[in-house]
């Protein structure tokens, strides 16, 4: 018998295991749709999403119109299946690396404990205590704005969200024996930190994560609507249904699809991240 | 602090004046109020191809002494010598044979194993952090090492949750073994299992200490099951070592009168062998707030007035006798 | 003080080997208390059968997975339902069955009349109310004592459990007090209403050894005072040497052996009982016969997922034959009085 085989042994068994949660395997299946059409989008938009069409401005969903179009009379639509492509790459790969390294700081507070963690959760306390939008400019405004730094900013506003998630069950954790039992063989920290902690903590901060996605979402919007993100032209879900808002009574499609797509994504998403739990407990593996 | 120990050259294991304090926090500045003296001043040791029990009841420091010697809790203060070498004070690479020579094996056999790793990963973890065997042979090894313990090597790739507790005991022990280390220190490695599964694996203990020619201090409450695998016992009343005798004289003929209360406080399953029965009146004190003199002078029925204000010192009775009580001064 | 759960007059019942007016007061016959899970149905507890007479101490042994729990838990009517549930049988507690009661009847029966003590009493003792409010609240209620009269009376049985300066002591909580003060508190409240019964699932293991020795002791002093009769579930075999009357051992679910003390621990007949016998070590056996290797029994126990047909003890059991792999062995009585489950026994090779 070789490692390898082992190996795929268990990249099967994972496989049957994710297959068998029916929710994350439907959100899967709307993930995929939902990269497809990021991909996809110049291909399979109607219109131009830029294209401003005084004639056609506020208009309610037709049939050249499906979703109707926004004040500058843009196909909603089009805009949609464009702002897919920043949406989802802010929201995704913002919490992505808040997650890495957000995670990395809290479990090297809790396992290091002393002073070193205390400094580090002071850190993360004081950041977290102001609020993710005003970290969010605070950040902007340091580095610029634009998408890599829109994604960069994300992921600092985040970190300190995951550090204290990551925190209480490292403290949980470290005392377990298996933790005791790998120093006595002489397992090094660090790889005491990957093989041994993370494994350990990382089912709930998945989850977590995956909700986290929407939060981040919305920031982008939020950020973008400052003038802080992606800037106003480029369409993206977040700063469409800030546009929306004030004519939410009138036309209400402006924000409804933008709002609708950010939902299925983040539901979808979120039922990723229940399937991803059971397949890193070995318990719940079939 | 004396302690007359007969020392025959270097023994595998010396423990001197091993204290360990633990600070009791309090406050917003998180200022140092009390002290729990979890171990105060033990020394003992261990020689090679012997089996040293610790009996204790929970709080006495036993489980406490085996961390400090397993350098996973830092002493306050003593010596730990291994072959006559101080491991208070090495270096990381000294550190690392150290670990190599002593190995542990825990109580609890559902948490000392990490749910997320196969135990064939657990069992050949510890090759794998040594750099010992080019990792195809790891699995080899692995195998070589279920074998002993007694577990099908097929099981492998299966995880800790798959196991009974018996056989998660197993893999622990063969995880233990696989650096063949001088010193395995067991703190209750059978308290957690079945009766029937108990005698399993104290037998695998004993044939493992055979096969391997290695030395074991045994941490357990469990006087008959320390008796039964120890060559010498030392019985820890709150933080201090009380009388340390071979296995036969601390059964039939202890001094301590702890150590007296302890053994007829054990049910034996000869129903018709009614004992006397020594029952020790009130609770083991705090180790926040010893009492002074002799530890167990509030409890101890032949207690004199040198014991409240005195403390007693070990003293030998004969080559493998010691006790530490004004009775036999 | 109720008295509506006191035997109503029952036609006259034979019972083996037992006279008449001697009625136990635990009688349990057939006991099946199954667990339908969708892996399956699991049957913790299956065909038991025992007694438990007036002002006895009996002892029901065997390792985890026996089915001793959960029948304590039938008897109270504490099964989780579902997924569990008493499939059939009669649980007949002074005369009544306690199985074909409504909750509310059990509820009255229940801390009253049969009282419990646990393994850990920090989970049957409330955290949020003081020990002495949680006594008043038993003579209160079951007694309808005035709170004066009932903070009297718990003071009294604070005293009676040994537990030191009870004025004090009765309005700490739980958390404040060690693991035995906390088990006598617990030994107080169960005996505060007089029950007929305590059950007492494993009472001393998660103490100390010589904590364990004050707490049996005290519990076999009250129950000489009180005329209780104790059900002692528990693992300890020297436990159950030394205070109980008669024994049972259970292995996955049935009954395998039944027997007054002195002849379970000195001429065992059930291949398990002796194997269990063999394998602990005994202090000071070293001191007379040197180092002796312990016998075990080979194998583990199955889970209860995955029984074998026949003995369920005949895949680890060196007397096997044949027919212990397909037909179950009855118990059958061997001497007056000893009951055993083995076809080695009872064919006698």
């Amino acid at each position: 018998m070789s490692n390898t085989r082992i190996l795929e042994e268990g990249k099967g068994k994972l496989w049957r295991t994710f297959k068998k949660n029916k929710t994350a395997l439907v959100g899967t299946a709307i993930i995929i749709i939902v990269i497809a059409v990021a991909i996809l989008a110049p291909w399979i938009s109607p219109h131009d999403p830029l294209e401003q069409n005084m004639v056609h401005r506020l208009k309610p969903p037709d049939r050249t119109y499906p979703l109707g179009t926004d004040e500058y009379g843009r196909d909603v639509l089009s805009r949609v299946l464009w702002g897919t492509r920043v949406s989802l790459s802010v929201g995704i790969l913002s919490i992505l690396f808040g997650l890495v390294v957000g995670t990395a700081m809290g479990a090297v507070a809790g396992y290091k404990g002393a002073i070193v963690g205390s400094i580090i959760m002071r850190m993360v306390d004081v950041l977290l205590s102001f609020p993710v939008l005003i970290s969010g400019i605070l950040v902007v405004a340091i580095l610029g704005p634009g998408m890599d730094k829109l994604i960069l900013t994300m992921g600092i506003v985040f970190a300190p969200r995951f550090a204290r998630l990551a925190y209480g069950p490292t403290l949980v954790v470290k005392e377990r024996e298996y933790v005791d039992s790998a120093r006595i063989i002489g397992v090094s920290n660090l790889r005491i930190l990957t093989h041994y902690l993370f494994p350990n903590i990382f089912g709930g901060i998945l989850v977590a994560g995956t909700l986290w996605v929407g939060t981040a979402i919305l920031t982008e919007a939020s950020l973008s609507f400052l003038g802080l993100g992606v800037s106003p032209p480029t369409p993206t879900w977040g700063n469409m249904i800030k546009s929306g808002i004030d004519r939410l009574t009138t036309a209400p499609w402006l924000s409804i699809f933008p709002g609708l797509s950010i939902l299925t994504t983040v539901l979808a998403i979120n039922m990723i991240g229940d399937g991803l739990r059971d397949i890193t407990d070995p318990k719940l593996r079939i | 602090m004396s302690e007359e120990l007969i020392f025959h050259g270097e023994h595998l294991l010396d423990v001197q004046r091993l204290k360990k304090f633990f600070p009791i926090k309090k406050g917003v500045f998180r200022r140092t109020v009390g002290w729990v003296q979890a171990v105060d001043g033990v020394s003992l040791h261990v020689d090679k191809g012997e089996t040293l029990g610790l009996v204790g009841e929970s709080g006495c420091g036993k489980s406490t002494t085996g961390k400090c010697i397993l350098r996973l809790l830092e002493p306050t203060e003593g010596d730990i010598l291994l072959e006559g070498k101080n491991i208070s004070a090495i270096n990381p690479s000294e550190m690392k044979q150290f670990r190599r020579k002593v190995q542990a094996v825990f109580q609890d056999p559902y948490s000392s194993l990490n749910p997320r790793m196969s135990v064939g990963n657990i069992v050949g973890e510890p090759f794998k952090v040594h750099d010992i065997h080019p990792s195809s042979d790891i699995r080899e090894r692995v195998a070589d090492l279920f074998k002993k313990v007694g577990l099908r090597p097929e099981y492998m790739s299966r995880y800790p949750h798959e196991f009974s507790g018996g056989q998660r005991q197993r893999i622990g022990i063969a995880r233990s073994i696989a650096l063949r280390p001088d010193l395995i220190i067991f703190d209750e490695p059978v308290s957690a299992l079945d009766v029937s599964i108990q005698a399993q694996v104290i037998n695998l203990l004993d044939d493992l200490k055979q096969e391997f020619k290695l030395s074991y201090l045994f941490i357990a409450h469990d006087l008959s099951v320390v008796e039964h695998v120890s060559d010498r016992i030392a019985v820890m009343y709150l933080g201090k070592i009380v009388e340390v005798a071979k296995d036969t004289e601390l059964y039939s003929n202890p001094l301590h009168p702890y150590t007296r209360a302890l053994l007829s406080a054990i049910p034996i399953p000869e129903p018709k062998q009614k004992k006397k029965r020594i029952i020790l009146q009130g609770e083991v004190p705090s180790p926040i707030n010893p009492p002074s003199g002799c530890r167990f002078h509030p409890r101890c029925s032949e207690a004199m007035k040198i014991c409240k204000h005195e403390e007693p010192i070990m003293s030998a009775i004969d080559h493998h006798h010691q006790v530490s009580c004004f009775l036999y001064r | 003080m109720d008295l509506g759960i006191f035997p109503r007059v029952v036609g006259a019942k034979k019972f083996e080997s037992k006279k008449m007016n001697d009625r136990p007061l635990l009688d349990i016959r057939n006991l099946k208390t199954y667990f339908f899970l969708p892996e399956g149905v699991i049957k913790a507890v299956d065909n038991v059968s025992f007694h438990v007479g007036n002002r006895e101490i009996v002892g029901l042994v065997g390792e985890s997975g026996c089915g001793k729990s959960v029948t304590a838990l039938s008897i109270l009517g504490l099964i989780q339902s579902p997924p569990g549930q008493i499939v059939s049988g009669e649980i007949l507690f002074q005369g009544q069955d306690l199985c074909k009661m409504s909750p509310e009847q059990l509820r009255k029966i229940r801390g009253n009349r049969i009282a419990m003590i646990f393994q850990e009493p920090m989970i049957s003792l409330n955290p949020l109310y003081s020990i002495g409010d949680q006594i008043v609240e038993v003579y209160t209620e079951h007694y309808g004592l005035s709170r004066q009269e009932a903070r009297k009376k718990a003071k009294e049985m604070l005293e009676k459990v040994q537990i030191p300066s009870p004025a004090r002591r009765i309005y700490e909580y739980p958390h404040q007090l060690s693991g035995g003060m906390r088990q006598r508190a617990m030994i107080a409240m169960a005996l505060a209403c007089k029950p007929a019964m305590i059950l007492a699932d494993e009472p001393t293991t998660a103490l100390d050894v010589t904590i364990q020795a004050q707490i049996l002791e005290l519990m076999v002093e009250l129950q000489k005072l009180m005329g209780t009769s104790i059900l002692l579930i528990t693992h300890n075999l020297g436990a159950v040497a030394e205070y109980a009357k008669r024994v049972i051992v259970m292995y996955l679910g049935r009954v395998v052996e039944e027997a007054p003390v002195i002849p379970i621990f000195e001429s065992p007949l059930h291949p398990y009982t002796v194997g269990l016998l063999n394998s602990i070590p005994k202090l000071g056996s070293k001191a007379i016969g040197g180092k002796k290797r312990l016998e075990e029994i080979p194998g583990m126990v199955p889970g209860l997922n995955d029984l074998p047909e026949g003995c369920y003890f005949h895949p680890r059991c060196s007397k096997g034959r044949e027919i212990c792999k397909r037909k179950e062995p009855k118990l059958f009585e061997n001497q007056p009085g000893h009951r055993v489950a083995c076809w080695a026994v009872r064919e006698g090779w």
